[in-house]
């Protein structure tokens, strides 16, 4: 490979690894900026992978699959939701359950509705090229030839940024994260804001599950492979805000891209070990060694209205 | 608004306290009303139902004649009632402009922070309390911080303002600001309900003063009215108690602190007290005087940042709560549920948790149970503790027999020093009582009881002598009987 | 759960939800029956019942909810259902793999139990189990020792390999403040693939397959029954049920752990230090989970495979919150759900499907012990508000 053959594949590779961490970690923000702790965004991803699956292999379109991915990924966000905000329940408890839930039911499913031998492949959705910019060199095909989800998950970054910190909604999302009880006061719903905001964060969980299905475009069990714990951890490193979030997902992505490159250069890395960065990374970050990144006050804590 | 009138309030917390008893108020347009009481009195929760945070049991909120549905506190703002909490309803990671405006943002979608920065800005000038909206609250003093209360309140169109225990916080330049403030938001024809437990506020602030006491309201009078007199409606309640015996025998020192300083806030302020043998010494004082840093220094959990502590003759280097209690002082502490107990925990592990060793019911590393359970149905007999058994976990019982697992588990030691914090506080009469008596018996044994308490009553009751804090300092001592010096060396005035 | 670094106890916090000591529930036997209607309002209205009584519920609501999920998909519930129950305990060979499955689950379990009841979030003893898998792997691998010796330098390895990998996220929480929640749960991913690193780098055993060597006789544990993969596992897990009861309720390190877990401020106040009882509850919790590990490769899997499952982890929270903590409720929990995985096998073969349904079950009882309380005290206070009105008219 040229030099120039290699940039261009690692950027590429690394944009398209970084697609559902953007996704997954801007759902981690919303919920967990309104007092969500989000620890089911791997189950929910993963609901939303196969719901593109069934979606699209029902109506044989791209959209049926989008929008069975969202509208099921947003289910299994609200099942979140209830346990956090209705039902008083321990967080970290109720995002297991939701874990546990959606990777049972969808295998489940799988399993019941296609058999064990599984289906054709359904609709996936390659690279469209935006035209003009995609013949610039190196950054042409690397950045302007992607799935339309990754040029949605990038724009997606300052759309929730703008939202979160310049909009008066975005304004009652971070006071009902902060201080429930204040933004009570205020006269603002803290549960239907909670609601809501878990509720955009299973969209955008249902969108990186859809990216993830449409790479391969078949189901297979558990295949969110961790990228919603990874979603996790860069909502943790990017310091709960939108561009944040980006950085780190960009971070992790590069890493990955930066194996296979090499692997496929026959260069011998240790593989494994480098997969565990973004981990070790965020195990920092929370311990306060580079910087402190801290969380919305409220985030994880129920509120009880006296 | 000319008056907004409290009716017949009502209002009953789950374990059986009434925190307010059919209280009757009335509220005017260009007066501060001092609502004055102790701690637990019910102010906080009148005024609460007033700003429509809590719902009454029974009774009423009337605005110039006509009655207010308040079922959420915006309900309140919308009828021109706000209120500053004690602990402010700020949030600190927002900017000032965005907290006043927060839920009131009027019509634009968008937020537009030069906007609001200078509209917020305006308005405080306009009202004369300077604001630097910009700022995010987290980065402002505490005063700065309740300028930004009382300057959301009004921005919500308050025209009535509650301020709840507002000079808590306060040095005294910014109480003396605060209170100009209040004055003259009056003369503007606000109503401002002051509450407070600082009797030598009201004289500067107040038109008016009512007095509730046990959720009861006892009294109103003139802010004139002698200090003495108030501090006697706020705390005197009619208990009857065991009392005293004999004078002390406090020939020999059992504890002594020389120029005592601690951080905190407030913390100590070079505090000398000697507590003898034999001896009851009563620390009087309204809460937040550095009451809690006396207690938790001699419990060994704050460290002296200057003077000495020496106990029994030996002055440890760094204290610990295994080392003061090695030393033969123990505590009964002022926050039994965060400190004194493990409700959900059974009454026979709370009774031995603090002494495994001590007592022989660790071996090796072993628990020694069966002795340990012996010791506990000996304690409940000894000290009629009322359990169903041993096993119950002690968040189930009464609160008075809650404080009797830690008073039992205490004195059962025969420590050379018991520190009594507020050690009655939220116990209804009988179990007062019960502690009170413990408590004498104790120093009838020749021991040393350090009794720091906000019931004035209690103090007098009790104790030898009497030490008064005010602002981390000892403002004064006295004697048991001289009840309005003690009352007057409380308000920080000079006796 | 705050990220600051407060922590709460699942099933801890209500008084008089946790059975706080053994004795406690001996000495409420003899009250008088009640009827099923009563102890299910106790459980869940008053939370003040049986936790016995809750985990029953929510496993009755799983397996409703799994039948309704089976009848939506054409399979027959009966038919999915009695084939899961006689390959859990319809034979002895089926009881055998019952107990092949509950034993790494038991172990793993009682370290989460463990942990939670000293108010610690160890969600990570997945990776704690891998880790002592793999230190296991490896010396049962590579060292070659004498029978009973080889077990026991095993097990030492991995009690050591899981008590160190806990202790980091135990030593973090002390001293930084980083919450243990993400710490283990991101530990888990690290020992994820550092399992994989091992066994297709350094580790690897030579020929095709990417995984430690194959165990030979020392190094694996003695089969308890001919013909079946029963081996000592289950035993070592059943000596731990009464030595973790004996840890937690009749040492002072125990007390200490609970009393910390259950209100750290009077413990604090009774000289017990919170940071230490934390470090050590993790180490211990990790230790134990490695052990796990070690049951696992030594009693079943007889190697540590590329990307070994670590789902044991995550079903011993399950676990843990259905026995509330306790050794004895943990030792009935693991039974169940390991009789479960055991059953699913053969619920594959009848009914064409299998392990994920388990999982899915799990999801749902843990969310139904956590979310049914609430669901029950709604409803009692919209039954409550209907009274009233009825008795106002």
């Amino acid at each position: 490979m040229s030099a120039e053959a290699v940039v261009t594949s690692g950027i590429a590779t690394t944009l398209e690894l970084s697609t559902p961490i953007v996704f997954g970690g801007l759902g981690g923000v919303l919920s967990e900026r309104s007092g969500v702790l989000n620890i089911a965004l791997e189950g929910t991803m993963l609901v939303g992978a196969f719901g593109y699956f069934a979606g699209a292999a029902a109506t044989g379109t791209v959209i049926g699959g989008i929008v069975l991915a969202v509208a099921a990924a947003t289910s299994g966000a609200l099942v979140l939701a209830w346990l956090a905000i209705h039902a008083n329940a321990d967080q970290v408890i109720a995002g297991m359950a939701v874990n546990l839930i959606a990777s049972g039911l969808t295998d489940f499913l799988y399993q019941a509705i296609y058999g064990v031998s599984g289906t054709a492949p359904v609709p996936g959705m390659g690279p469209v090229g935006i035209p003009l910019l995609d013949k610039i060199p190196v950054v042409g095909p690397s950045l302007f030839d992607q799935s339309l989800l990754t040029y949605l998950a990038l724009l997606a970054v300052p759309a929730v940024s703008f939202w979160l910190f310049r909009t008066r909604a975005g304004l009652h999302v971070l006071a009902v994260g902060e201080r429930p009880e204040a933004a009570d006061s205020a006269g603002l719903g803290v549960y239907k804001i909670r609601y809501l905001s878990v509720a955009a964060s299973g969209v955008a969980c249902g969108l990186g599950g859809a990216f993830i299905l449409t790479q391969v475009s078949s189901f297979s069990s558990d295949m969110t492979a961790g990228v919603g714990y990874i979603a996790l951890a860069a909502v943790i490193f990017g310091n709960w805000r939108p561009r944040g979030v980006l950085v780190a997902a960009v971070l992790f992505g590069a890493f990955e891209a930066l194996q296979s490159i090499l692997q496929s250069l026959g260069v011998s890395v240790p593989y494994d070990l480098l997969l565990a960065v973004p981990y070790l990374v965020t195990i920092v970050a929370v311990s306060g060694f580079v910087g402190r990144v801290r969380a919305p006050q409220a985030d994880g804590v129920p509120y009880v209205r006296s | 608004m000319r008056e907004l009138q409290l009716v017949g309030i009502d209002k009953r917390f789950p374990p059986g306290v009434r925190a307010c008893a059919d209280v009757t108020l009335t509220i005017r347009a260009g007066e501060v009303l001092a609502v004055l009481g102790e701690n637990g009195a019910g102010k906080t929760t009148l005024m609460r139902i007033a700003a429509g945070v809590t719902r009454p049991d029974r009774g009423s909120v009337v605005k110039d004649g006509s009655r207010l549905a308040l079922g959420s506190p915006r309900d309140a703002i919308s009828h021109g009632i706000g209120m500053v909490h004690q602990h402010f309803m700020l949030i600190p990671r927002l900017s000032v402009a965005e907290n006043v405006v927060l839920g009131f943002e009027g019509g634009s979608r968008l937020l537009d922070r030069s906007t609001l920065r200078r509209s917020v800005e305006s308005f405080s000038e306009q009202v004369g309390l300077r604001v630097d909206a910009g700022r995010l609250v987290e980065e402002l003093a505490v005063g700065e911080q309740q300028r930004v209360e009382i300057l959301r309140a009004l921005y919500r169109g308050a025209e009535v303002l509650i301020l709840d225990e507002p000079t808590a916080v306060l040095t005294p330049t910014e109480t003396d600001g605060l209170f100009r403030v209040v004055r003259e938001m009056a003369s503007a024809g606000k109503a401002i309900v002051f509450i407070s437990h600082k009797l030598h506020e009201i004289s500067q602030v107040a038109d008016r003063v009512v007095i509730l006491r046990n959720g009861e309201l006892v009294a109103e009078r003139p802010p004139t009215t002698p200090l003495g007199e108030l501090a006697a409606l706020m705390v005197g309640r009619p208990v009857e108690v065991p009392t005293r015996s004999g004078t002390a025998a406090s020939e020999s020192v059992a504890l002594e602190l020389a120029g005592a300083c601690s951080h905190g806030a407030p913390g100590l302020d070079s505090v000398s007290m000697v507590v003898g043998r034999g001896e009851i010494v009563g620390v009087a004082g309204v809460d937040g005087n550095g009451q809690v840093a006396l207690e938790e220094v001699l419990a060994g959990i704050r460290q002296l940042s200057g003077g000495t502590l020496s106990l029994v003759g030996e002055a440890p280097e760094r204290t610990s709560p295994t080392t003061m209690r090695r030393l033969g002082l123990v505590r009964i502490p002022s926050e039994r549920h965060r400190d004194g107990i493990v409700a959900p925990a059974s009454v026979w592990e709370n009774l031995v948790m603090f002494d495994l060793h001590r007592l022989g019911f660790a071996r090796g590393g072993a628990l020694r149970v069966r002795a340990a359970r012996r010791r506990a149905e000996q304690l409940v007999e000894e000290y009629g503790i009322r359990c169903g058994s041993i096993d119950q976990s002690v968040g189930e019982l009464s609160g008075g027999n809650q404080q009797k697992v830690v008073i039992a588990r205490e004195l059962a030691a025969d420590p050379s020093v018991v520190v009594a914090a507020q050690p009655t506080r939220g116990l209804d009469v009988g179990a007062t009582a019960g502690v009170h008596r413990a408590l004498l018996e104790h120093r009838e044994r020749g021991r040393a009881v350090v009794l720091i308490s906000a019931d004035l009553d209690e103090i007098c009751q009790l104790s030898d002598r009497v030490y008064v804090m005010y602002e981390g300092r000892v403002s004064g001592t006295a004697a048991p009987s001289e009840r309005e010096r003690i009352g007057r060396l409380m308000a920080g005035v000079a006796a | 759960m705050s990220l600051g670094g407060g922590i709460s106890v699942p099933g801890g916090d209500p008084p008089g939800e946790a059975v706080a000591s053994p004795q406690a529930s001996v000495a409420a036997a003899p009250e008088p029956a009640r009827s099923l209607s009563a102890l299910v309002r106790a459980a869940l209205v008053e939370r003040n019942g049986s936790r016995v009584v809750l985990s029953a519920i929510a496993a009755v609501v799983a397996f409703a909810l799994g039948a309704v999920a089976l009848v939506a998909n054409g399979i027959s519930p009966w038919a999915a259902y009695s084939a899961l129950f006689s390959g859990s305990f319809g034979s002895a060979q089926s009881l055998a793999s019952t107990a092949v499955q509950t034993a790494p689950l038991l172990v793993a379990s009682l370290a989460v139990g463990i942990s939670f009841r000293a108010g610690v979030f160890n969600i990570g003893a997945g990776g704690q189990l891998g880790v002592g898998a793999l230190a296991a792997g490896i010396v049962g691998g590579y060292v070659h020792l004498g029978t009973g010796v080889e077990l026991l330098a095993m097990a030492a390895a991995s009690l050591v390999a899981g008590g160190l990998w806990a202790a980091v996220p135990g030593l973090l929480k002390a001293y930084t403040g980083a919450n243990e929640v993400i710490t283990t749960l991101m530990l888990t991913y690290v020992a994820a693939d550092l399992i994989d690193y091992a066994v297709t780098g350094p580790a690897k055993a030579s020929g095709a397959i990417n995984q430690t060597p194959q165990l030979a006789g020392s190094a694996l544990l003695p089969t308890l029954v001919g013909n079946t993969q029963l081996t000592a596992a289950i035993l070592v897990g059943i000596a731990l049920v009464p030595l973790v009861w004996l840890l937690l309720f009749r040492t002072t390190y125990g007390m200490r752990l609970r009393m910390v877990g259950l209100n750290p401020g009077t413990a604090a106040a009774a000289g017990f230090s919170v940071r230490r009882v934390g470090v050590s509850v993790l180490a211990l919790s990790g230790a134990l989970a490695g052990l796990a590990g070690m049951l696992e490769v030594s009693g079943v899997l007889g190697s540590v495979p590329q990307n070994m499952s670590l789902q044991v982890g995550y079903t011993a929270i399950v676990v843990a919150l259905l026995g509330n903590n306790g050794p004895a409720g943990i030792l009935l929990a693991s039974v169940f759900l390991g009789a479960l995985t055991a059953g699913s096998t053969t619920m594959q073969s009848a009914v064409g499907v299998s392990g994920p349904f388990v999982v899915f079950l799990e999801g749902i009882m843990i969310g139904s012990v956590v979310g049914m309380p609430a669901i029950a005290r709604g409803l009692a206070r919209r039954r409550r508000g209907e009274a009233r009105a009825a008795g106002a008219r």
